[in-house]
């Protein structure tokens, strides 16, 4: 296959270049049916029909269903059963302040953790300047790994935190043009294009940067079906080489910071 | 390489500042970019302006299609006399090859139930004309209302093919039973949380999903790749992206 979009109209899977959905989620599900949400073959076997080489996996539910081990659990069980396939946040709750700093130092001694997963449903208001946040950033940025949210708050503090703990990544949950363009101003913040769904909004958007590097690959998956990720980037009227930033090279870059990581970790790079 | 037939393809025109083609060449154009060989369409701008009984802005536009492009209608409760009577829009449809009747209860502000369109789904259900039923236009991920009366109609008009679109990624449980309960049924792939898909053709099978693409609203690019890369046969897939579609069109007696 030449490009993703000759894989994607083929079905084939995409394993010529990096494919690393940044956004996905793992564990039961209390407010809708997820056929087979626990079924860990199913799962790396839709990977394996997209080619997809690796996933991000936060919690289900994250932060409002159940104490955060217990949904942690699900998700670092399931990267212990595929570690080169699942690497893992640990999944944070501003409704167990206490226990983020254990929770976290937990997490990190179970394996390669990409970093903290937040959510904003369901929970007491915060920010990124509240007081419980601030030791987790500093253990993040000291593994040099990744703070993703739901939604990262109000523009002045996020401010704030992309210069205070620099050498920490922020990403953006969401497919936010607001982010996109902060980005362009600091280089630790990313975008998702998780549920950017309107008529090609992603290329669009690449077309109104004029750059790739500030967004990653997302699908919800887990929750939902892979495609919803590759497809808006597969379609996306850009150039290739636009694209294989977007569905892997952008997280590989992030990847490169931490200290586990490895080319042999993708399958197209073996 | 799979062609789908797309059930759902507004053209035309928006005054929500949509991305709506507005040329059969350029409706073309979009379809090839996603293998779809053959769509069902309605008139976005008769849709968004309450339109229900004038049907030739459609029929001119689909008549440029190369035949890959199918006409379908808005209709609303009969007795509000927005619509020519039941035996007279059915008659329409007939002649002018119109392959579905389409209704938005929440965007057109009724409820879709035997109570409110009886006098029509009989007449549709004789011949066996398809309705498509557009539960809700709002976020995929948002809840929708709606499902009892859809039941109530599927219940009523057994021999009735609905067609049920934008049921949302996170109802199933509410979209499960009623593809359980009514054969007559068929579910669009707006639910495609993990495994819907492969779930549903493992239990009732390939012809209870089709393909939409929802477009101007959503990217055909969601959906395309959820069936050309699900874990079912390539019978299935072939039948969820065409076929099952397919056979309702020629349904129709």
């Amino acid at each position: 296959m030449s490009t993703i979009l000759d894989a994607v109209r083929q079905g084939e899977p995409v394993n010529f270049t990096p494919f690393i959905d940044v956004h996905g989620h793992f564990g039961p599900w209390p407010d809708t049916t997820i056929p087979h949400s626990l079924d860990y073959g199913r799962l790396i076997g839709e990977m394996d029909r997209f080619g997809c080489d690796m996933v991000w996996m936060s919690a289900a539910d994250p932060g409002y269903a159940a104490p955060m081990s217990v949904k942690n659990d699900y998700v670092f069980d399931l990267a212990e059963a595929h570690p080169d396939r699942i690497i893992p946040f640990c999944t944070l709750s501003a409704n167990e302040p206490g226990r983020c700093l254990a929770e976290l130092r937990r997490c990190l001694s179970r394996g390669r953790c990409i970093g903290v997963k937040m959510h904003v449903y369901q929970q007491p208001a915060y920010t990124l300047k509240s007081d419980f946040l601030q030791p987790i950033l500093e253990v993040l940025a000291g593994h040099r790994l990744v703070y993703m949210n739901h939604d990262l708050g109000n523009e002045e503090c996020l401010r704030w935190a992309l210069t205070r703990y620099a050498d920490l990544i922020f990403i953006s949950g969401h497919f936010n043009g607001r982010i996109n363009d902060l980005a362009r101003e600091y280089p630790n913040l990313r975008d998702c294009t998780c549920a950017a769904q309107s008529p090609d909004s992603v290329g669009n958007e690449v077309k109104r940067l004029g750059r790739s590097d500030t967004m990653l690959v997302g699908s919800d998956f887990g929750l939902f079906c892979l495609a919803f990720g590759i497809g808006m980037v597969a379609y996306a009227e850009i150039e290739e080489s636009h694209k294989r930033n977007l569905l892997g090279l952008n997280a590989v870059k992030i990847m490169e910071r931490t200290k586990w990581y490895s080319p042999s970790l993708l399958r197209c790079t073996r | 390489m799979l062609r789908f037939f797309d059930c759902d393809l507004g053209v035309g025109g928006s005054g929500l500042g949509l991305p709506v083609v507005e040329t059969p060449g350029a409706v073309l154009t979009l379809m090839d970019r996603y293998n779809v060989e053959k769509a069902l369409v309605y008139d976005r701008a008769a849709v968004e302006s309450g339109v229900f009984d004038r049907f030739d802005a459609i029929l001119a536009f689909c008549e440029g299609g190369s035949g890959r492009l199918e006409p379908t209608i808005p209709v609303v409760p009969p007795c509000t006399g927005e619509s020519p009577p039941p035996d007279e829009l059915v008659d329409m449809i007939l002649s002018h090859g119109i392959k579905a009747a389409r209704v938005w209860p929440s965007g057109h502000a009724f409820d879709f139930d035997p109570f409110s369109f009886g006098p029509l789904l009989e007449r549709l259900e004789e011949h066996r004309i398809p309705v498509i039923v557009h539960i809700s236009e709002d976020h995929a991920w948002g809840r929708r209302s709606g499902w009892r009366e859809v039941r109530e109609v599927a219940e009523a008009f057994p021999l009735l093919p609905l067609v049920l679109l934008w049921s949302g990624m996170r109802d199933g449980r509410r979209l499960l039973p009623l593809l359980d309960g009514c054969p007559n049924v068929i579910a669009d792939l707006t639910c495609v949380s993990f495994q819907f898909l492969e779930y549903v053709v493992e239990r009732w099978g390939s012809g209870r999903l089709v393909f939409a693409s929802h477009h101007p609203l959503h990217d055909p690019g969601l959906y395309t790749p959820c069936v050309l890369y699900a874990g079912v046969s390539p019978e299935a897939r072939e039948d969820v992206a065409w076929r099952t579609l397919s056979r309702l069109v020629e349904g129709i007696r």
